[in-house]
């Protein structure tokens, strides 16, 4: 009887478990300057991303690269200190082109989250 | 076996064992002291317990650590460096809490490991009592730790729930054991002495049991508002359905329970010698059912803890339906039908609660509750019932803001407008050789869809109306930019009701959020302003706008005295705009310079006239939109009486949600 019970719950968390689909990795970013996808004029001085939750700073990271995966910022990338869910890094003055900003960070909650987007900045 | 497997058997067992804990304490103190010679053999076996419990919990944590070292620094050989393992403790808000739950753990082994004599009934008390405080304190804590740690703004509510939550596990779940070992023993022949314990023990485990548990379905209530927060986040996300799981296993334990409580435990009376021991070993056979089945729920719980929250994941809609109340407003005719399912489901739910009073009668009673509520709910819902896809729920991946808007725009000129077009009227070129007109993507009927819908459409296209997939055509960023926009079309046709006047109380057209420059000044964004001040953004264009412009900028200070920004948007977003503007009059609010472009392409959707201008409330809304052809001068205590009506306002409006739903 409880023995049967107890297999009958295990199979069905197995079934339910099983059937959970995975967690989308870019959820947390609330949003970012430059815009993800975004063509600029003028070249940023800056990258900033706002996440949906409090970032560890000691763990969370983020780089820039041109499209030919040369870093273009300048390694200085931090969790800001007035607002813990944002977080930024410098760049050094870019020329005209595509450029990828990838991010990986953890939440309070020890969640490792991660993602990337490009932008662009016009001739 | 995985990184990540391990790190779930450990974050299962520490959980396991620190409710256990907490169970084990408890029964001791709930049980009393006894000098009978079976009870103190039980106290003593679960003081053993008790001393491998925290050991073990001691263990399991530091293994717990080492995975979070390797999981939060990405390397699995960080699980065994001493500067990332030190990088947690002291530098992550949950390596704070590992710290000082191990410290308590710590303290109480040192305490349930001295062979100190208690014989005195004060002592007793007081060494168990501590033995609690000490394990309930590193069971609460690690709510300080999990998800209600990263709820925002203000993580304590949740994180007190959290630890409710896990206290009452601790004494429910953690004590089903140490009392199924209680009844087992006094159930022998030999442990006949401590009977009469046993049976007082276990009535009061089952008051505190049932005060336990409806403290658990209270907290978990609340945890479920905090983490989840919608159907689509329960039956759509891993977290949600974990959840599910986790609520079924949580019945199941409780039906268990129930039989426990109200057959076996008024079962263990009787004055005669045999009376009440096949009774408790059944008990205890019953309980030791529900402490596995526990076992089981917490696994689940360890699981949850690891899965991100549905707060933060994209639900992914299993039905290929979703309820909605606007259904009707499309169908007049479904109405009748909806409000007479909805009173004959009222009707079922009356009967059962007469079914409760009278107490002759019940089983009809409920019986006809039961076909009523089905009829009703038959009748009723079919009528809510509109089509819903995989995204329904999704959040938008870009925010519902001008430059998106901007972009959505230029896509759609280029990829939609030869069907829906220009104006999204569903008049294009090609409109006619469709198998089916477009609809207006304007009116409120396609503002019933959400954004998500539109996103599907736009991905896979809708082939009976012969519009194609453009999920190969468009990276989602686009697909996203063209839901932005067409939402704007939408909210740009019902903008057409508001006027230079402020009603009261009745925010509905959210602001566009947008960045912006001022020369040579750092980036800004509308929502920098959001909860402290009101914005006035201006469209203009030169030179028609010049005298209000400069209106305007004789009114500043009287405008930031009242909490009021101006910005100032050429239409022409020339960059040279500050310069153009002249030093006659001194302009000293924000004129962008950058950002301009895209400000203007959005909010010219909502008036499109050279002259226009936005107030925009603290929450982001907007609240009043005066457009002028021709831009005579306004007075401007017209403009201060509206923002006092702002200012005014008490009804705190939730703010704007800038991923539009």
């Amino acid at each position: 009887m409880t023995e049967r019970m107890i297999a009958a719950a295990s199979l069905a968390l197995t079934a339910l478990l099983s059937a959970a689909p995975g967690a989308s990795a870019h959820a947390v970013l609330d949003r970012a300057d430059p815009r993800a996808g975004s063509t600029v004029r003028t070249a940023p001085s800056e990258v900033k991303l706002w996440f949906t939750e409090n970032l560890e700073p000691a763990f969370s990271t983020v780089r820039v690269v041109a499209a030919d995966g040369r870093p273009v910022d300048r390694g200085d990338g931090r969790v800001d200190a007035d607002n813990p869910a944002l977080l930024r890094i410098t760049l050094s003055p870019l020329p005209a082109g595509t450029y990828r900003v990838i991010w990986r960070v953890v939440s309070v909650d020890t969640h490792v989250t991660r993602g990337e987007f490009s932008f662009n900045i016009a001739p | 076996m995985s990184l990540e497997g391990l790190g779930f058997l450990a974050r299962w067992a520490h959980l396991a064992l620190a409710v256990a804990v907490v169970g084990a304490c408890t029964t001791l103190l709930v049980a009393g002291r006894s000098d009978r010679p079976t009870a103190r053999a039980w106290e003593d076996r679960v003081l053993r317990w008790l001393r491998v419990l925290v050991l073990l919990a001691l263990a399991t944590g530091a293994l717990l650590l080492a995975y979070q070292a390797a999981y939060l620094s990405g390397r699995t050989a960080a699980a065994f460096e001493g500067r990332t393992l030190a990088q947690v403790l002291f530098e992550t808000q949950a390596g704070h809490v590992w710290l000082v739950r191990h410290g308590v753990l710590l303290l109480l082994f040192a305490l349930v490991s001295l062979r100190a004599d208690v014989d005195g009934r004060l002592d007793w008390l007081a060494g168990r009592g501590e033995a609690l405080a000490l394990g309930a304190g590193a069971l609460a804590l690690v709510a300080a730790g999990g998800h209600a740690a990263a709820v925002k703004p203000d993580p304590w509510p949740a994180v007190t729930i959290d630890a409710v939550h896990l206290l009452a596990t601790g004494i429910w779940v953690g004590g089903l054991l140490p009392l199924a070992l209680l009844l087992r023993a006094a159930s022998r022949p030999e442990g006949a002495d401590a009977r009469p314990y046993a049976v007082l023990a276990a009535r009061r485990f089952s008051r505190l049991a049932l005060a336990a548990v409806v403290a658990l379905v209270i907290s978990g209530m609340g945890n479920v508002v905090a983490q989840i927060g919608s159907i689509a986040a329960l039956v759509g996300t891993s977290y949600g359905r974990l959840l599910l799981a986790k609520l079924g296993l949580l019945l199941m334990i409780l039906a268990l329970a129930a039989v426990n409580r109200r057959r076996l435990v008024p079962a263990l009376s009787g004055e005669a010698a045999t009376v009440g021991r096949p009774a408790m070993r059944r008990l205890a056979r019953f309980v030791t059912a529900e402490a596995m089945l526990a076992l089981l729920l917490i696994a689940v719980a360890a699981a949850l803890g690891m899965t991100p929250p549905a707060r933060h994941q994209q639900p992914d809609w299993p039905f290929a339906f979703r309820l909605s109340l606007g259904a009707l407003q499309s169908a007049p005719e479904l109405r009748l039908r909806a409000l007479i399912g909805s009173q004959v489901a009222v009707l079922g739910v009356a009967a059962a609660l007469a079914a409760l009073v009278v107490r002759s009668r019940r089983g009809p009673l409920l019986a006809g509750a039961v076909v009523l509520v089905g009829m009703g709910l038959g009748l009723g819902l079919p009528p809510l019932a509109i089509d819903a896809y995989p995204t329904t729920y999704v959040r938008p991946r870009v925010p519902y803001q001008a430059a998106s808007i901007a972009q959505g725009a230029r896509l759609y000129r280029e990829q939609c407008a030869a069907c829906h077009g220009p104006s999204g009227a569903g008049d294009g070129d090609r409109a006619a050789t469709l198998p089916r007109r477009p609809p207006d993507l304007r009116s409120p009927h396609t503002n019933q869809h959400t954004a998500g819908d539109l996103f599907w459409w736009i991905t896979g296209g809708i082939p009976r109306g012969g519009m194609p997939g453009f999920g190969d055509r468009l990276g989602p960023e686009a697909r996203w930019d063209l839901v932005n926009f067409v939402r704007a079309l939408g909210a740009a046709a019902a903008a057409r009701m508001l006027g230079p006047s402020v009603e009261r109380g009745r925010p509905w057209l959210v602001a566009p959020d947008f960045t912006f420059a001022v020369g040579p000044t750092p980036t800004r964004g509308l929502r920098d302003y959001r909860g402290r001040r009101i914005v006035l953004l201006v469209l203009y264009t030169l030179p028609d706008s010049r005298p209000r412009l400069a209106q305007l900028a004789a009114g500043y200070n009287v405008l930031g005295l009242l909490g009021v920004e101006v910005i100032a948007v050429p239409g022409d977003a020339a960059p040279d705009a500050i310069g153009r503007l002249g030093a006659d009059p001194l302009i000293l609010f924000p004129v962008v310079t950058e950002g301009a472009r895209e400000i203007a392409a959005a909010y010219g959707l909502f008036a499109r006239a050279p002259h226009a201008e936005f107030l925009v409330d603290r929450q982001g809304y907007v609240r009043a939109l005066w457009a002028a052809e021709r831009p005579s001068v306004r007075e401007l205590n017209r403009l201060l009486a509206e923002i006092q009506e702002l200012n005014e306002e008490k009804a705190a409006t939730p703010a704007a949600d800038e991923h539009v739903h």
